[in-house]
């Protein structure tokens, strides 16, 4: 009797257990399995304010992986750091019916540092687990909470980030007290719906069987298309500082704090600075000096580690030293010229290249949106910016890493959104000749004289600026665009008269240039300034093209060919397109002996309607073929 | 006894570093801005010495204490990387490592007087990598061009039994003087190999009696203590000049070609009990036959796994497919956390049970399977391209990263990993062709996983047809066997229409790509076909140009650089063949043929390059041949490879000119 009742109870029981299945796949509909590798099921943010200083933040989500490409996916990757801590972390993995597999146990939890460069000295670190599951599909599921000691940003909610995983159900739900106002900024996502309970209000966000998607691949911009959620509070603490950033001047206020008082130089730099500017005249001058002096006694060296990712150590910290971060650099040239009289700005960015077009901010929404930071030097009505990092930067100039776009002055009274300098193609330029003279079998010797200027030189800058000529010879090697070289010659050579210009010469054997066959010649003029990027017409495209950099290039070609009995058997047609995003013309004759090309090539600045796909597909497509056109050549009067 | 893997020794007087102290640097060291040994060294490493030797430690046993000595000028601001260092430290439940002292001066020439920057040992930041491992990190202030920086620390280590490698090379900066001490009490022998190209020098070997205490605490407050006298031998290498090893396409690794010395314990003797630790690939297979962590069960019964057996191999009777049932289940219902390693890291049970494992785990696994039902299977041990060769005159467990599995059956040889999803039966990754393998058996039967016996060959056909917009083309690829097992891999990450959208990429706009299909993806025993239509419009011009590769061409060398110092190693040899039938269009005749030719890599004919083009009738026939032969070419032979395919690259770019009869 005993033992039936047992029985009768472990059936019971695992009945109950059963039934009890969560997520089965079969509930994920068919459209959200198209091109998709993952499903979220469920993803539930939730942020509680609890005060200024104390955040919690609670993690759910519910992943199902359907095929090995969605492992990625189903992995739990928890940052911390100094500001913020990882707690309660919770697991489970189901298998394809929704039964439970196995738990989540603390000792499988690894626990890594996330610096990768030697050259960092950083205290971010992950808590990462991975349920490996053989079977496809499956479906994880994990729980944690994030503690955060301060409320000067909060990580926005991007609840699609991969466009191989769908979407079947993500929600993000802010609570913070009523005596504080909480603001944000939405794309791609419908209205959030708000509650008020006695204490605290609340706002929520929802995304509902959002399918996986095909990312547009020319000139797209993330937040065009990504949804995405951005919030701020208002009055905000970090460590010490306490600050409301309703407004970028009250934000600017705080970060003044920060700041302020970390600008005393020791004595012996002092004197250096004295030393330095009574042998200079000119603000200009001393400016472009004191800069020199920074380059070549400081380098970069990351340091992040707690609230130093975003207060810089101190002057006579770098003094000491001879390195520092972006933050502690900036600081140490402030103090420099602060010594020397001339008063400077902090000025917070987001750098990077701006072709990836990620680095924009929101320009009406004043929250911390920067991970860089700049120095600028009022003068005049032309402004004096500086990259304190760089060992090797002209003085006044920017690169594309940090040009043409909004910076957040510092001022004791506040932040000012002001504008870094904009290069447009009359700076951005690549002015080029070449010439080139044919033997016999289609070997060619080629001169090329480039003059890069403004934004067209950084990359070259980069290599040849302080590295070794085997290094730069190594890289010119691989790089050029003929099939089959060898460099003899090349030379580098820069000028710095505010735009940075750089002067190339390149000495080349071509080894097979023009295909010379028993009476033909066939020859591409265009060797080194080809269109590369090439484009498929997208019908399903909705997003904007963002041009963001503007440029020109001319080329003048001269192609001496190994006789003068030539005659064009199939010749290159001049080709003109222009519009109002850019314009290009080729032009190629022969004449005693010799071809002769000109391409004029400009891009401007510009954001343009999908609806203008064709057109500006039709553009690129046909300056790449242009680029490309070959011409036939004859010998003798057939 | 010491054992010596290599004769690159030549011995040498006793000579010192020039920085043999700390703190020798002088006006005249700063005010060098040039070493002849490399005009465009960013840095030079002026002296790197290292020192390890044996002491007793109170955990019963000896741990190894290692000085490193270094003096590095900065030359330019790309030398700065070498301003900062990380020591890495292993610190686990089976022994630990740590910092004994560490000091840092940076140097500095200021009007002519020499300053001096310090840090010390508090300097050090700590990284906690992960669960065993640690970085001590460190940045040298006050650097500038020109600036000389010097460090010496020293680690103490329970891991003695094999020491760190010790580089007398880099692949940063030249290195003008580096040496290496290992003071070796009689009790322990070790073995020795060394690598690279650069003899070493070994300067006179000196004796010392040394007394070693070795304790262990018992009970709180208790300890028993043991003193061993010995005699000490310390031996020392050294290497000058030695210039920075660059990294340069088609190398399996680079790490194979800097110079530099390992070690590893042998053996121990009198006083201690003599114990042959490690000396020929005998004993290590022997003991991994014997190891849990290895082949312990690999014979055993194995009873739990014959039932899943049974139902994979239902209705089979031949034994080869019953092995390649058994290798498909297993590389399909098992996740690979990593291809690498050579310990199990879980029971072969529970490895059977979770499904999931390295590349140990699961490549033991389906050897025992293959046991299992009597098939003739055993374990291979390799090393990867990456991780640098193994030798079979140096047993080391170490110098090997990665399991498979080898079968007999009547007679032939397969060797299995069914680590790769997408892998055939019989067939390795082509990172394991590196050389020597040992199968762990009794008698290490040694294997050669040679790429000279693994060919990549391709097979292009193109019918090319005149119509009325101009001419179709129809393409069959059969793909090399890697390719497919890349596109195979890449369709199942971005899909089939991706990968469509990136073939129409490789024509120019006007042309149509139609009717992609692809066959055998599934197959992974053998390659991809893929098949197309190509549609070029026709520009209404009087004369067609046609290169008959239509974009199946080499369009650069592969071969840049104009001098090689160091071999090159290709994966497999290469066999590819483009055929085209090309069908003149109506009203136009051959205008130009470009001539037919072969050219020869080598005298016996092993690679070559062969162009045939043929006209008859209204057809004109196309033929091309890449051969290359072998998977491994000298410095010496770099030249001619790369005039190789500056020919190709050449010919293949040759046009057939079509032109209008006159009407």
């Amino acid at each position: 009797m005993k033992n039936i009742l047992l029985i009768f109870l472990l059936t019971g029981y695992y009945s109950v257990f059963a039934t009890d299945k969560k997520f089965p796949v079969s509930d994920i509909p068919d459209s959200m399995r198209t091109d998709a590798h993952a499903v979220i099921r469920l993803q539930e943010e939730k942020v509680k304010v609890n005060s200024l200083s104390s955040v919690t933040h609670l993690h759910h989500f519910v992943v199902t992986i359907l095929d090995e490409n969605g492992d990625r996916a189903g992995a739990l990757i928890a940052p911390y750091d100094r500001l913020q801590k990882v707690i309660n972390i919770n697991g489970a993995l189901y298998d394809e019916e929704g039964t439970l597999v196995k738990k989540l146990k603390s000792k499988e939890i690894e626990d890594i540092s996330a610096v990768s460069d030697n050259n960092l000295y950083e205290d971010s670190r992950i808590k990462v687990h991975h349920f490996l599951n053989n079977k496809y599909p499956y479906t994880v599921e994990y729980f944690y909470e994030t503690e955060i000691t301060h409320t000067f940003f909060f990580q926005p909610w991007l609840p699609q980030t991969d466009n191989h995983t769908s979407v079947q159900y993500s929600s993000y739900e802010i609570e913070y007290p009523n005596n504080s106002s909480l603001r944000h900024r939405d794309f791609n996502i419908s209205k959030p719906v708000m509650s008020k309970m006695e204490n605290f209000s609340a706002l929520k966000w929802e995304l509902k069987n959002k399918p996986a998607y095909k990312t547009p691949d020319a000139f797209s911009f993330w937040r065009d298309y990504t949804p995405a959620v951005f919030t701020a509070l208002s009055d905000f603490q970090l460590g010490d500082i306490k600050g409301n950033m309703e407004t970028w001047k009250g934000f600017g206020i705080s970060q003044y704090q920060l700041w302020e008082g970390r600008d005393v130089l020791p004595e012996q730099i002092k004197n250096k600075v004295k030393e330095i500017t009574s042998k200079t005249a000119g603000k200009k001058e001393i400016i472009k000096s004191l800069y020199k002096y920074l380059q070549q006694n400081t380098r970069y060296i990351s340091i992040q580690l707690g609230i130093g990712s975003f207060q810089p150590f101190d002057a006579n910290y770098v003094a000491q030293r001879g390195y520092g971060d972006c933050k502690a650099l900036v600081n140490y040239m402030h103090s420099l010229l602060k010594e020397a009289g001339i008063s400077s700005y902090y000025a917070l960015v987001n750098g990077g290249d701006d072709n990836f077009s990620r680095t924009r901010i929101i320009e009406d929404f004043p929250s911390f949106q920067f991970n860089h930071v700049i120095l600028c030097v009022p003068n005049g009505k032309d402004s004096i910016w500086l990259e304190c990092t760089s060992q090797s930067l002209p003085s006044g100039y920017l690169s594309g890493f940090t040009s043409n776009r909004k910076a957040l002055l510092i001022k004791e009274d506040g932040g000012v959104l002001i504008s870094t300098p904009q290069y447009d193609y009359t700076t951005n330029k690549q002015l080029r000749n070449t010439s080139i003279s044919l033997d016999e079998n289609g070997d060619a010797s080629i001169n090329v004289e480039t003059t890069y200027s403004g934004q067209m030189q950084d990359v070259l800058f980069d290599l040849t600026h302080n590295n070794s000529e085997e290094k730069i010879r190594k890289v010119l090697t691989r790089a050029i665009g003929i099939p089959s070289y060898d460099l003899n010659n090349f030379k580098y050579v820069s000028e710095d008269s505010g735009i940075p210009v750089l002067k190339e010469e390149l000495a080349i054997t071509a080894n097979n240039l023009a295909n010379v066959t028993g009476k033909r010649i066939f020859i591409s003029p265009n060797l080194l300034s080809r269109y590369s990027d090439k484009f498929l017409f997208d019908s399903t495209r909705k997003t904007d093209f963002h041009f963001y950099s503007s440029y020109r290039q001319i080329d003048s070609t001269e192609i001496l060919l190994p006789g003068k009995d030539y005659k064009i058997e199939a010749g290159i047609m001049p080709v003109f397109i222009q519009s109002d995003f850019g314009k290009y013309s080729l032009i190629c004759s022969l004449k005693d002996g010799k071809i002769i090309c000109r391409r004029e090539f400009e891009r401007y600045d510009a954001v343009l309607p999908a609806s203008r796909q064709k057109e500006i597909l039709d553009f690129f497509g046909k300056i790449y073929k242009a680029d490309r056109s070959r011409m036939v050549l004859v010998r003798g009067g057939e | 006894m010491l054992t010596f893997a290599m004769s690159a020794f030549a011995q040498q007087k006793n000579e010192k570093s020039p920085f043999d102290k700390f703190g020798k640097i002088t006006n005249e060291n700063l005010s060098k801005t040039i070493y002849d040994i490399d005009s465009n060294a960013n840095a030079v490493v002026l002296s790197n010495v290292g020192d390890s030797y044996l002491e007793g430690n109170s955990k019963g046993w000896f741990s190894l204490r290692t000085s490193v000595h270094k003096v590095v000028h900065i030359l330019t601001e790309k030398g700065y990387d070498e301003a900062s260092g990380q020591i890495r430290l292993v610190v686990t439940k089976n022994g630990t490592e740590k910092i004994s002292s560490f000091k840092a001066v940076t140097y500095n020439l200021e009007n002519g007087k020499i300053i001096q920057t310090k840090i010390g040992k508090n300097d050090l930041i700590k990284e906690q990598v992960d669960e065993n491992n640690q970085l001590m990190k460190f940045t040298m202030p006050n650097v500038k061009k020109g600036s000389i920086i010097e460090y010496e620390y020293q680690v103490l280590s329970d891991y003695m039994s094999i020491p760190d490698p010790w580089y007398f090379q880099s692949t940063t900066s030249p290195t003008l003087w580096s040496e290496y001490t290992f003071g070796v009490p009689e009790f322990f022998t070790y073995q020795i190999t060394t690598r690279g190209f650069i003899p070493l020098l070994t300067q006179d070997p000196f004796k010392k009696q040394e007394t070693f205490r070795i304790s262990e605490s018992r009970t709180a407050g208790s300890s028993d203590a043991v003193d061993l006298k010995a005699e000490v031998l310390y031996r020392r290498w050294v290497v000058k000049n030695a210039p920075e090893l660059k990294e340069e396409p088609f190398t399996k690794s680079v790490r194979n070609h800097l110079s530099r010395i390992e070690f590893q314990l042998a053996t121990q003797q009198y006083p201690l009990e003599f114990r042959n630790l490690r000396n020929s690939w005998q004993d290590i297979t022997s003991g991994l036959l014997e190891s849990d962590q290895f082949g312990r069960k690999l014979n055993s019964n194995n009873g739990w796994m014959k039932e899943e057996i049974a139902s994979t191999i239902s209705g089979e009777t031949d034994p080869l497919a019953k092995a390649q049932k058994v290798y498909a289940f297993v590389r399909d219902n098992f996740k690979t956390t990593t291809p690498y390693g050579i310990f199990m890291t879980d029971d072969l049970k529970n490895v059977f049970k979770t499904r999931k494992g390295n590349g140990a785990d699961i490549n033991l696994l389906l050897t025992a399977m293959l046991r299992n039902i009597n098939l003739d299977a055993e374990p291979v041990l390799t090393s990867t391209a990456s991780h640098g060769y193994a030798f079979e005159f140096f047993p080391m467990i170490n110098s090997l990263n990665y399991t498979l599995c080898k079968l007999e059956i009547d007679g032939k040889t397969y060797f299995l990993d069914a680590t790769q999803s997408r892998l055939g039966f019989g067939r390795l990754p082509d990172y394991c062709y590196n050389g020597y393998g040992v199968v762990v058996n009794k008698s290490a039967t040694s294997v050669q996983l040679s790429s000279d016996n693994v060919t990549e060959s391709r097979k292009v056909t193109m019918f090319v047809t005149p119509n009325e917009n101009g001419y179709s083309i129809k393409m069959k690829k059969d793909e090399g066997y890697y390719h497919s097992f890349d596109i195979r891999n890449d369709i199942s990450d971005e899909g089939q229409s991706k990968f469509i959208e990136d073939l129409k990429k490789n024509y120019p706009q006007n042309t149509e790509i139609s009717d992609v299909k692809l066959e055998g993806l599934k197959d992974f025993n053998n390659p991809v076909e893929v098949n197309y239509n190509i549609n070029f419009p026709d520009d209404g011009e009087n004369i067609i140009y046609m290169n008959p590769y239509f974009g199946e061409n080499y369009s650069k060398n592969p071969f840049a650089s104009t001098d090689r110092t160091y071999p090159v190693e290709f994966p497999y040899t290469q066999d590819e063949t483009i055929n085209a039938s090309i069908i003149i269009p109506q009203g136009f005749k051959l205008d130009e043929l470009p001539k037919s030719v072969k050219l020869k890599l080598d005298e016996q004919g092993k690679s070559y390059f062969e162009y045939l083009v043929q006209n008859s009738g209204s057809v004109v026939n196309f033929k091309s041949r890449i051969v290359i032969g072998k998977s491994f070419f000298m410095p010496e032979e770099y030249n001619n490879l790369r005039e190789f395919f500056n020919f190709i690259v050449k010919k293949q770019a040759e046009q057939i000119v079509f032109k209008k009869t006159a009407e």
